[in-house]
């Protein structure tokens, strides 16, 4: 086994990797990329070049089907996150501020954690039909959890100081927990919303896949089940295009609520905020 | 060690599983009796027995299992060998993290109708679906970990002499433990929960399919039979893993 280090900084090893990847990067991606355009015949059934996928792309837009796709898979994908937000932070802060309900719904939570979406389609089916609120459902069980799970730990770990500072100010019940509370899980909240919005996109997609209801999922699969390869390409390749916005878009949300991370600025948090947090 | 294990369960919360299905059985028959597309707890027990004893429940569940246990270490092995690879080189990394990056944001599952369309409806299809996804959690874990060994532990090393093996053997390594453990665990999960979703579009046979083929048939008592196995398969592996997983890691300050 040979180890290669960095030849100028092999004081520094292993390799630390802070920050950005550089772009780079890319190179081995647009280099097969590329082998592929100039290697595979245009009407190759199995791997058609990258030119055929946007082709096919074109071909589905002109006939009004891609975009349609998009808009419903991008309506059920944040129709399901901000579900997921509030019913996980409920949760959450409910479980991580009451032992005894913690305690009570632990294994149940446990359990119903475990079920993967795919297998929660077809019971969904059943009871619900083929319809756009069977996915929302089966979307929303299935990817609020990493909510739930973040928000639970903030706030089993909000500072006895802060908590103790209420007191001694005398807030009320509904002051604590606007302004003592909710500042300090929401940085959590967004950890939890950053893993669980590329696992809810996955689960939108999943469920169009398998049910063929609607949204990018079932121009998916209809495309494999016709066997248009070059149409199968482009989409899953606009999947990903999807899933860089939808990170993107998540991350800047982020940013929005930085005002409540402690490193961000001790004067924007008011006077309440402790020194020693 | 009987009376600490005994401590250790949750007496009240095993009650509330209990009362949901006590409850279950009586909303489905009263309120809920009318429903055809509900079965009654009662129901769903005596249909996974029936589809145990005299279905083809064993074999189903013996498939998903194994097919989710063989991918999930084949995908730990390669996972955890790329992740090295990519953590302890420079060139490499440079070279390789931003490809790294765009693939992994293509939602992993877009690629089981372009595995379906490579192997058609077979257990290879199953296998590489399976293989694709748990990949991951193994490789970025095992990137990440070995990139942020603790500094003080490496000082150590270099105090020493270590060779950059024995670094990697009895330093970074043992470091990385506790995080490639959960990223085994999580990937696990989703080795189970992807042999499902494959079963169910690229190769009709085990759990999934039966679970599919339940539903189209309009029963729901077996519907709801293969969501319980389903769901207590992948508890009871991760709990099982999770045992283990604290027995590998006990001299550990933050086990997972």
């Amino acid at each position: 086994m040979t180890i290669v280090a960095g030849s100028r900084k092999s004081r520094a090893w292993p390799i630390r990797t802070g920050g950005r990847a550089p772009l780079r990067g890319l190179l081995p991606l647009a280099l097969g990329l590329v082998l592929w355009q100039v290697f595979a015949p245009t009407d190759s059934p199995y791997f058609p070049p990258p030119s055929e996928w946007v082709g096919a792309l074109e071909r589905l837009a002109a006939s009004r089907r891609l975009w349609p796709a998009i808009s419903v898979t991008l309506t059920s994908f944040f129709t399901a996150l901000a579900l997921n937000i509030v019913i996980g932070s409920a949760l959450g802060i409910l479980l991580g501020r009451s032992r005894l309900l913690d305690r009570l719904l632990g294994p149940t939570l446990e359990f119903c954690r475990t079920i993967p979406a795919g297998a929660l389609v077809p019971v969904a089916v059943l009871i619900m039909g083929y319809t756009a609120s069977m996915s929302l459902v089966v979307v929303v069980l299935t990817s609020f959890w990493p909510i739930l799970l973040n928000a639970r730990a903030g706030a089993r770990s909000v500072s006895r100081d802060r908590l103790d500072t209420a007191r001694a100010l005398q807030l009320s019940w509904w002051a604590t927990q606007r302004k003592i509370l909710l500042p300090s899980v929401v940085p959590s909240i967004r950890l939890g919303t950053q893993i669980a919005a590329p696992i809810t996109l996955i689960i939108v997609l999943l469920v169009e896949i398998l049910t063929q209801v609607s949204g990018v999922g079932r121009q998916i699969a209809l495309a494999q089940s016709v066997f248009r390869s070059s149409t199968v390409y482009g989409l899953v390749a606009l999947t990903g295009l999807l899933g860089l916005a939808v990170n993107w878009v998540i991350g800047w949300m982020g940013l929005l609520t930085r005002k409540y991370d402690p490193s961000f600025s001790a004067g924007v948090t008011s006077s309440l905020s402790m020194k020693k947090s | 060690m009987r009376r600490a294990l005994l401590g250790r369960i949750n007496f009240p919360g095993l009650a509330v599983i209990a009362a949901a299905i006590m409850l279950w059985e009586i909303y489905t028959r009263t309120a809920g009796s009318h429903f055809d597309s509900l079965a009654s707890s009662g129901a769903i027990f005596a249909a996974i027995k029936t589809l145990f004893l005299d279905g083809p429940l064993a074999d189903q569940l013996w498939h998903t299992t194994s097919i989710a246990l063989v991918g999930w270490v084949i995908a730990s092995a390669l996972g955890f060998c790329i992740g090295l690879a990519i953590g302890l080189s420079r060139t490499a990394w440079t070279y390789s993290m931003a490809s790294l990056d765009v693939l992994r944001s293509i939602p992993s599952i877009s690629f089981v109708p372009v595995a379906v369309m490579w192997f058609g409806f077979s257990v290879t299809t199953e296998l590489l679906i399976v293989v694709y996804v748990s990949l991951w959690p193994p490789l970025l874990a095992t990137l990440h970990s070995v990139n942020s060994a603790p500094a003080g532990l490496l000082d150590t090393a270099r105090v020493f002499h270590l060779s950059k093996l024995s670094t990697l053997v009895n330093i970074v390594l043992p470091a990385a433990l506790p995080s490639i453990l959960v990223s085994l665990r999580l990937s696990l999960a989703l080795s189970i929960a992807l042999a499902v979703v494959a079963e169910m579009i690229g190769n009709p046979e085990g759990l999934g399919f039966g679970m599919v083929f339940a539903q189209q048939a309009m029963q729901p008592a077996r519907a709801f039979a293969y969501l319980v196995v389903i769901g207590t398969l992948g508890w009871g592996v991760n709990a099982i893993f999770l045992l283990a997983s604290r027995w590998l890691t006990r001299g550990y300050e933050s086990a997972p």
